[in-house]
């Protein structure tokens, strides 16, 4: 395949040509079968453009608006993992008739259509090369994804959707405040040459760029983006969202949205890294990281709900990759990184096995779940692994990305705080084994599966995938993909 | 007085109203008087971007201004209006925070703005060098409205004002230049898209009830 092929603008416009198919389609089967094809394509497109990025380094499209780099590609690798296996869920899970929460036909196509627009706008956040388009399309996340939360259009679902739109609205606007300080400071630094926002213009400029401007301009950025990535105290929005979404919706916001956040957040900091002296965004990560953490730890051990548990893990780990940024250095970088693929996967899984759960318990509340292992076991197992990745537990890939950002941290001479991320992972490991434990073990009478559920493939392969990701990661990172976390690294770290 | 002067003291003022009337929206009880504060508001912002087109001749802020006025102090507060009419119940802005002091949060607010935004605002492109902190003022009451108001419809004016901000903001950082008028464009659309979904949908139903008591089944 050719090298310069515009690869990246296909997989823009694969997700809207999705929409198109959902939009002509008539019947159940057409549905589904568009959004399989759509899911698999991209999938399939991703994999093209890594190669691509391996094999010609960064390109750009459409006069330099759209930009692809290895830290682009990694992160549209993570929103195609979980799109991927989100939408095969979702056939087995709405989709077909006799499944567990069948959506009559306008709905299923409302559904898709969304969740579509949702994928296009992540990718966008990918390939933006400008601060200004990445701020448009965080917000075209936020518009779509909400309409998915509000799905169920329950008292509940409508206002955590409200909440959602509401504060990551606020959130946005602050970051379209500091990302006009940045063009502030970056024209008073190049001149009007037009291309004030762009990454590579920014990341070159660094050094010119007026830090007394780019401190402000941080902090509203910080503010923004730190919402929209569910970092405490701003991660209110979250647990909401999370647990009153669709289970397929709910593993996108975790594994695939917060990331996009993270990822604006990541290239802010590529930015300020090139600015002497300047060590704000060192602080602001770790003060975020630190908080977010905490407040993580204690929220889980408190709670009964199992969306919710999965959601507050979620501000968790998005602290724990803020730490391995604040840490820095290659090191610290490549942990953080590493780590966002790691959580994407694990939390992802960990989402649509615990829908399959909630289906065969008919509850969320984890003080009524019992002896999930007994009663379905592929199910119990899926948790059983991923929950214990997601605790840390080596030899999974979470355990491997938390080592490396812990000691970056205590070779970059942030040992406190490192020695305080420990405190919240030994507090966070406790609450989830805890947990874990408690609706695993045990007998089971109560639990079934409606049969619609027991010969799913959809569900199968994507959990299936993600799965086995989220345990052999940790066991062994194929070549290409250290190739690319490194290369994303040294972007990052310049 | 020649007519550029004239217009660069059109734009203190003009300046000076918007930011009079975004602390204004923190004191009302009644929620149409919020609205017609709001819709004043943004009139005030319309003619500021409107000045400093003509100012630095940048007619794609001219554009800005008009839509500014049109959406901003016209179509949205009659929208709102509509909808307060048929609110069968309570017309009154839920407060977390009392007016006195909420409006003593604004004024702090406007001094952390100017104690903070002041000093850069003489690397602001436009002359007026109040336009700095005045927006970074606009933008933080425009938050601390919508947080410590209880009804959608009120948090929904926070975001408006917020995004007054924003747009004064723009004009006084950039000029119009750059990808910054597509921007704000595309900010005022979605902002009119989520409040358009709201209106349109089931929300309209919940809105008199949407309150922190509701929302509290969703805590922890």
């Amino acid at each position: 395949m050719s090298a310069n092929f515009p690869w990246m603008l296909v997989l823009l416009v694969t997700p809207l040509a999705g929409c198109g198919l959902v939009a002509v389609s008539r019947t159940r089967t057409q549905f589904n079968a568009c959004a399989a094809v759509t899911a698999a394509a991209l999938l399939a497109l991703t994999l093209v453009i890594i190669d691509q990025v391996l094999v010609a380094g960064p390109t750009s499209e459409v006069s330099g608006l759209l930009y692809v780099d290895a830290l682009s590609a990694l992160l549209i690798l993570v929103v195609s993992l979980v799109g991927f296996a989100s939408l095969l869920y979702s056939i087995d899970y709405l989709g077909r008739s006799g499944s567990p929460h069948e959506a009559s036909l306008p709905r299923l196509r409302r559904y898709y259509l969304y969740v579509l627009l949702f994928l296009f706008t992540m990718y966008l956040v990918a390939e933006a090369n400008n601060l200004g388009i990445l701020w448009v399309a965080l917000e075209g996340t936020t518009l779509a994804s909400a309409l998915m939360v509000r799905y169920y259009q329950t008292r509940r679902a409508l206002e955590a959707s409200w909440k959602y739109l509401i504060l990551c609205s606020a959130g946005l606007a602050f970051a379209l405040f500091g990302t006009l300080l940045l063009f502030l400071a970056s024209v008073r630094a190049l001149g009007l040459g037009g291309s004030g926002l762009d990454w590579t213009t920014l990341v070159a400029a660094g050094s010119q760029l007026d830090p007394g401007l780019v401190r402000l301009a941080l902090v509203f950025l910080f503010i923004g983006y730190g919402t929209k990535a569910g970092l405490a105290p701003l991660h209110n929005w979250l647990p909401d969202a999370h647990s009153e979404a669709p289970t397929p919706v709910s593993a996108l916001l975790s594994g695939a949205l917060l990331n996009c956040a993270m990822y604006a957040l990541i290239r802010v900091d590529a930015i300020t890294l090139q600015i002497p002296g300047f060590t704000l965004t060192h602080w602001l990560l770790l003060g975020f990281g630190l908080v977010s953490v905490f407040v993580a730890a204690f929220f889980i051990l408190l709670q009964r709900d199992l969306k919710r548990l999965l959601a507050y893990s979620s501000v968790e780990h998005m602290g724990i990759i803020a730490l391995g940024l604040a840490f820095g250095g290659l090191l610290g970088i490549f942990g953080a990184l590493y780590h966002v693929l790691n959580h994407a996967v694990t939390k992802a899984a960990l989402f649509l096995a615990g829908g399959n759960l909630a289906v065969a318990a008919q509850t969320k509340d984890l003080e009524k779940i019992q002896g999930t292992l007994a009663a379905i076991p592929v199910t119990g197992t899926v948790l059983l692994l991923c929950g214990l990745a997601l605790a840390g537990v080596p030899p999974f890939s979470i355990f491997a990305s938390e080592f490396i950002i812990l000691s970056a941290g205590f070779a970059h001479g942030d040992a406190v705080a490192a020695i305080l991320l420990l405190v919240a992972l030994a507090i966070v490991f406790a609450g989830l084994v805890g947990h874990l434990a408690h609706i695993l073990l045990g007998s089971a009478s109560e639990l079934r599966f409606a049969p619609g559920m027991r010969k799913a493939v959809g569900v199968t392969l994507g959990i299936g995938l993600l799965a086995s990701l989220a345990v052999g990661l940790g066991l062994f990172l194929p070549d290409p993909l250290s190739q690319l976390l490194h290369r994303a690294a040294e972007v990052v770290a310049g | 007085m020649s007519l550029s002067s004239a217009a660069l003291s059109a734009l203190d003022l003009s300046a000076a109203v918007a930011l009079v009337t975004a602390w204004l929206c923190l004191v009302h009880r009644r929620i149409s008087a919020l609205v017609a504060t709001y819709a004043i508001q943004s009139a005030a912002v319309a003619i500021t971007v409107g000045l400093i087109a003509y100012l630095y001749q940048t007619p794609d802020l001219y554009l800005l201004a008009a839509t500014t006025f049109g959406v901003n102090a016209v179509v949205l507060p009659w929208v709102m209006d509509r909808v307060i009419l048929s609110l069968k119940v309570d017309r009154m802005v839920g407060m977390y925070a009392s007016v006195r002091t909420s409006a003593l949060v604004g004024l702090g607010l406007l001094l952390l703005s100017v104690f903070v935004a002041g000093p850069l605002a003489p690397v602001a492109e436009v002359s007026s060098g109040g336009l700095l902190p005045i927006s970074m003022a606009t933008l933080l009451i425009g938050f601390f409205l919508l947080l410590s108001r209880r009804k959608a419809i009120t948090q929904v004016v926070g975001l408006l004002v917020m995004n007054n901000g924003i747009l004064l903001a723009g004009v006084a950082l950039t000029y119009g230049l750059g990808l910054f008028v597509e921007l704000a464009l595309a900010a005022n659309l979605l902002v009119l898209a989520i409040v358009a979904r709201i209106f349109l949908t089931r929300m309209k139903e919940s809105f008199d009830h949407v309150d922190a008591d509701a929302l509290r089944a969703l805590e922890g």
